[in-house]
């Protein structure tokens, strides 16, 4: 549950998702965005344990919106890599434990 | 149209002039939401154009999560619970004296299901218990519920035998057993729509968030009393009441009936598209279905029909009515004489059946037939009859249920029947 901060509005926004290969099974992450146009798409992966997955969305240049992630991971005590970058630009990378949530503006 | 076009320059004018009042006064309150914003953890560096939107949002983010975290686990699409099947068949198996509805649906079991049926007669009281499982489910490690979706509802099949003896003659043979295979035609169009649905419904929660930043970002953007908003609005807890007393305009902070709301309108799809089926029936019996009642009536049988039913105003919360009919070709070997027919064997119902959470409340009633040209053997052959069937489906608690089956010939020689059922299934998990 923790708000991220801005990415820029039009930029392919892609969540990867590392898992290490001592997870309890296979994790799910999501990318999801709507804009102020009602415009939105939506994404998403499994990811098996001790690989590496993506999913992306495609935002829409000068809109303003809201850009989400999930990770819903096998057991609780499971832990990951998320990394979430606009364009070619890393936003943020950092290992979560247990499910989680992230959330963006599109400005 | 001069006065027209007069009208019309002003008025833009005045929309332009608003728009730039708005634009300069959202821009100045930016400049207010910003030191507020990168006060908060993870927003040092973000640019002060968009402050009070990014202010908005990261105020909201308890609320909004919410919206994915509903039991305290993150939901990222829908779980496999709801898409699964209401109207999955259960294992009482069909064509036996254990059939449990007037005609059984060629829906399968979503995962697994089990079956007791105590029968009675004309040759007395028997017992036969059923196992039927969803290989499709059973035996893969699915958990995508949209593949889910369409594997749960796919195919599934069913084993019988008597559980008071299997060979209480003592010929070293079965006495009665036998083996179902439903196979739903209509699956994958069964479960498109409800996956969309899904979909669609998932990123509804998404624009339902955005929209709540809207709106709070609107209030940050003209609330005449800035400070007092932003104090009551990262109140813990936070007050709706005095968050519109402190900002002076109403907002609600409450969209954890969102997802109560997704999970009702999933069911509400998962009805429709169930509604319609058409599958193949196959079914092979081996023994004696009248349990020593007609002499000489053990044998082989096979059954090859198809199954359709449709179910009019499909809803969650209301009792619905619908039909069911089954036409097949049944080819039977007696065993101990050298007897072999050829049948048409099928039946028609009418059902009216009401959702109680996981399953249904279903009664049918409708007739079922066999035919063939072999009259002078219609009774060992088990032909040439009419029957009236009805059947009630009682949910009880949990994926447990109990149904009541009755049928007496109107045309021909079979004994009536009736059974008691007790029936029990799998459900899919609530959560991925």
């Amino acid at each position: 549950m923790t708000y991220m901060g801005s990415l820029p509005a039009g930029s392919k926004v892609a969540l990867e998702i590392a898992l290490p290969a001592a997870a309890g099974g296979s994790a799910l992450a999501a990318i999801s965005f709507a804009d102020d146009k009602k415009k939105g798409g939506s994404d998403s992966v499994t990811v098996a344990p001790g690989t590496t997955a993506s999913c992306a969305v495609q935002t829409n240049p000068g809109v303003r919106g809201l850009v989400r992630v999930w990770v819903d991971l096998n057991r609780e005590e499971d832990s990951a890599t998320l990394t979430v970058s606009a364009g070619a630009n890393k936003k943020i990378s950092e290992t979560i434990t247990g499910d989680d949530t992230w959330s963006f503006t599109l400005l | 149209m001069v006065i027209h076009a007069v009208v019309n320059r002003v008025l833009g004018l005045l929309v332009a002039g608003t728009v730039a009042a708005g634009s300069l006064q959202a821009q100045d309150r930016d400049s207010t939401c910003h030191p507020v914003l990168v006060k908060r953890p993870n927003l040092a560096s973000e640019p002060v154009a968009g402050a009070c939107r990014q202010l908005a949002q990261s105020l909201l983010e308890p609320e909004i999560e919410a919206l994915w975290k509903p039991a305290g686990r993150v939901v990222v699409q829908t779980a496999p619970r709801d898409v699964q099947s209401t109207s999955g068949g259960n294992a009482a198996p069909a064509g036996s004296p254990a059939q449990a509805a007037a005609v059984p649906s060629i829906q399968p079991t979503a995962f697994a299901s089990a079956n007791i049926a105590a029968i009675a007669q004309d040759s007395g009281s028997n017992a036969i218990a059923a196992i039927a499982i969803n290989p499709a489910t059973l035996f893969s490690s699915v958990t995508d519920p949209k593949e889910l979706a369409r594997l749960s509802r796919l195919v599934d099949l069913t084993f019988f035998f008597p559980v008071d003896g299997a060979d209480a003659n003592d010929d070293g043979r079965l006495d009665y057993a036998g083996a179902r295979l439903r196979l739903n035609l209509t699956a994958g169009s069964q479960a498109n729509p409800l996956n969309a649905r899904g979909d669609e419904l998932m990123r509804s929660l998404t624009e339902e968030a955005n929209d709540q930043t809207v709106r709070l970002e609107h209030l940050l953007n003209t609330t005449p009393t800035f400070e007092a908003c932003v104090e009551a609005l990262t109140a813990s807890p936070v007050s709706t009441a005095k968050v519109e007393e402190a900002c002076g305009g109403s907002l609600t902070l409450t969209p954890g009936a969102a997802y109560e709301q997704l999970h009702r309108l999933m069911g509400e799809a998962r009805e429709r598209a169930d509604a319609q089926y058409l599958g193949l029936d196959l079914r092979v019996d081996t023994g004696d279905p009248t349990f020593g009642a007609v002499e000489n009536a053990a044998g082989t049988s096979i059954v090859a029909g198809l199954g359709y039913g449709k179910r009019l105003a499909p809803s969650l919360t209301a009792t619905s009515g619908g039909v069911r009919g089954r036409l097949g070709v049944r080819y039977v070997s007696l065993r101990d004489t050298t007897l072999t027919d050829w049948q048409v064997d099928g039946g028609l119902a009418l059902e009216f059946s009401r959702v109680m959470e996981t399953q249904r409340l279903e009664f049918s009633a409708g007739f079922e037939f066999r035919y063939s040209g072999k009259e002078d053997a219609r009774e060992i052959l088990r032909t040439r009859y009419v029957e009236f069937r009805t059947g009630l489906v009682v949910p009880l608690a949990g994926s447990t249920g109990l149904s009541v089956a009755f049928s007496t010939p109107l045309v021909g020689e079979i004994s009536p029947t009736l059974s008691l059922n007790m029936n029990w299934q799998q459900l899919l998990a609530a959560s991925r």
